[in-house]
């Protein structure tokens, strides 16, 4: 069966956790909903799963890439211009240190807004999408639902008996 | 406003989720005539500032020492600008919750990267080269031009980019209730964003990883512009104190411009209610602290010198403090007078206002001490970089001759100079008719976590810390 979605709309934060108390009551999972907010909350305050942060791994593997190519670059220069310099060797690492850091940073930022843009799963390529609401950037709470077409109408019934100001069905 | 018996203003009322969108969303929107001629102004006087620059380029760029204004204004203007947005990003790391209005502003500071990066080519094109000096690359014949260009890139790149994460969530608020062109620019860069908890986690991660760069990249950049455009230029001039005063300086300035630049927004940006007292007295704080360290790295390198007393250390000393010991009118020594300016404007004056708690409890005080640094430290980079600039022995462990042809700025310097402050300027207003200069998430994230409740004969506000 195919997955449908739904969203309930709450005008604070206390009636939104009564929302997702009630979704988990009649069954579902943190898994079947997400929460929508137009600021941050603490992780978990509505009960919601939260994945696990890969960001720091990103930038690890552009730090490191980064890295590996300065040293490349900068062998590959010394060695191509091999001058011996106050009787230090060719490949001197404190000489090369400032050049390695800047393509550290530079590839780790390039890795850092890619992990930040992939794991939020941006860019959306529809917009905000047809179960938006705009009033979620005034203040509100949005509980989206996601769930096989059989129990999108317990969400329903879930979502508006938590209190939700409106209840919004994917269009047809 | 509530006056206790102390005369402390308490606090005003906190906005409501409402008046936040008003004020933030459709009332700082509005571009007026008065802020279009402005707007058109900056732009030529920008236009106007790249137009010397390429003019001076095509003037030559083999004698150095022609360049040495456009050093003073370059590097003075980097300093002033490019630190200011570690006020919103250390003061994050350090979760002070009265710094949430003022993040934003502080965070668009970074749009002066770009200028700067236009602005730099030719400094960079003009530097003499390391040929016959002592530098940081080991002969490497690329250097200057290559790791500089590469470090500022990165910088520019990196604050940048985390403006860009810090307003994302600001863009999709506009998208969804601004109006006019900025709605249209807002919805298409905002990308798609919906708040997800998904995204909240990663924007957070996001900004606190990119602002570590920021950081880290902020000192490096002065490390590598205060050692090859001033000491390698000073045969006879090696101290590891100075790429660290450099970069403390620029936080001192950059902290100065920013008070300044919040008190012009509460004056007349409509923004008083988001610039208050809180902010004004906890930067006051740490404009205390930033002018007590400009001292104190001033005086860790300068002492080093006075007392060592070696040949090249005492030519150092008159380079960029005494002036020529040979010239005994000492209203005939420029170095000194510059010197005297700029410790004089930096640290003396200013310590000597900031230090009293009345004036850092106040909006003005710390307002005026900023004009005082920016300009002090006017002075600051004015010493060293026409001093260092106008040398033109090149090689040699000290400097033989204290440089007299230091002469005046040209028209092209100054309109290069006043191309640099309209190009900043014009970014950051350019940005602001997209983007509010009060972070909306940040500020309803503040309003979710902070009560005010009675208290004794006044009231207190609760502040909640979330994790």
């Amino acid at each position: 069966m195919a997955n449908q979605s739904v969203l309930g709309l709450y005008e604070n934060a206390d009636s939104a956790a009564e929302g997702a108390r009630n979704l988990r009551e009649v069954g579902f999972t943190s898994d079947d909903y997400e929460v929508m907010t137009g600021n941050p909350y603490p992780e978990g305050a509505f009960g919601e799963h939260v994945k696990k942060n890969k960001l720091f791994r990103f930038s690890l593997f552009g730090a490191f890439i980064g890295f590996i190519t300065a040293f490349l670059f900068v062998f590959a220069t010394q060695t191509a211009f091999p001058l011996v310099t106050g009787g230090k060797p060719i490949l001197a690492i404190p000489a090369s240190m400032i050049i390695m850091y800047e393509f550290t940073l530079l590839v780790a930022m390039i890795f850092t807004v890619i992990g930040v843009i992939f794991e939020s799963r941006l860019p959306r390529p529809g917009g905000a999408g047809p179960l938006y609401d705009a009033r979620i950037t005034l203040g509100y709470i949005g509980l989206l639902v996601t769930v096989d077409e059989s129990r999108i109408g317990n969400a329903q019934q879930a979502l508006q008996s938590g209190g939700a100001e409106e209840v919004i069905n994917e269009p047809a | 406003m509530q006056t206790s018996h102390n005369g402390h203003e308490a606090p005003g009322p906190p906005a409501t989720q409402d008046e936040l969108t008003q004020e933030l969303i459709h009332d700082a929107r509005e571009t007026g005539p008065r802020m279009r001629r402005a707007l058109w102004i900056l732009a030529a006087i920008a236009t106007l500032g790249v137009v010397a620059a390429l003019l001076m380029m095509l003037g030559g760029l083999d004698d150095h020492t022609r360049w040495k204004y456009y050093a003073v204004g370059y590097f003075y203007v980097f300093s002033l600008v490019m630190g200011i947005p570690m006020a919103g990003i250390g003061l994050r790391f350090a979760r002070a919750q009265w710094r949430r209005p003022t993040s934003r502003a502080a965070e668009l500071f970074a749009l002066a990267g770009p200028v700067m990066l236009v602005f730099f080519i030719p400094i960079m094109a003009a530097h003499p080269g390391l040929e016959g000096r002592n530098s940081l690359w080991m002969d490497w014949r690329l250097a200057p031009w290559f790791p500089d260009l590469l470090m500022l890139t990165t910088f520019v790149g990196i604050g940048l980019i985390f403006l860009y994460v810090s307003v994302l969530p600001d863009l999709a608020a506009i998208r969804d209730h601004g109006s006019g062109r900025s709605r249209g620019i807002a919805a298409s860069l905002a990308y798609g964003w919906v708040g997800t908890a998904q995204q909240w986690a990663m924007h957070k991660s996001g900004l606190g990883i990119l602002g570590a760069m920021y950081i880290a990249a902020y000192a490096t950049t002065h490390m590598v512009f205060a050692t090859d455009y001033a000491m390698v230029l000073t045969p006879g001039w090696k101290d590891p104190i100075f790429p660290a005063f450099h970069a403390v300086t620029g936080l001192q300035m950059g902290l100065g411009l920013f008070i300044v630049v919040q008190f012009a927004l509460r004056k007349w940006g409509g923004l008083a209610r988001y610039f208050e007292l809180e902010q004004f007295w906890a930067y006051g704080r740490l404009l205390l602290a930033l002018t007590l360290f400009w001292f104190y790295f001033f005086w860790s390198g300068f002492i080093l010198f006075w007392y060592g007393r070696l040949p090249h250390e005492q030519q150092v000393l008159a380079l960029l403090a005494f002036g020529d010991p040979a010239v005994e009118n000492l209203l005939a020594r420029p170095q000194l007078w510059m010197f005297v300016g700029a410790i004089g404007l930096s640290f003396i004056t200013a310590f000597l206002l900031i230090m009293w708690n009345p004036v850092r409890r106040s909006i003005l005080g710390p307002a005026v001490v900023g004009v005082i640094i920016v300009i002090g430290n006017f002075f600051d980079r004015l010493r060293i970089y026409v001093n260092t600039w106008s040398i033109e022995q090149v090689g040699g462990h000290e400097l033989h001759h204290i440089p007299t042809n230091i002469g005046y700025p040209g028209i092209l310097e100054i309109l290069v100079f006043a191309g640099m402050l309209s190009g900043v300027a014009l970014m950051i207003l350019l940005a602001s008719r997209v983007v509010p200069f009060v972070s909306l998430w940040e500020t309803r994230e503040a309003l979710l976590l902070r009560v005010v409740r009675p208290f004794g004969v006044g009231h207190a506000h609760i502040v909640a810390k979330p994790d």
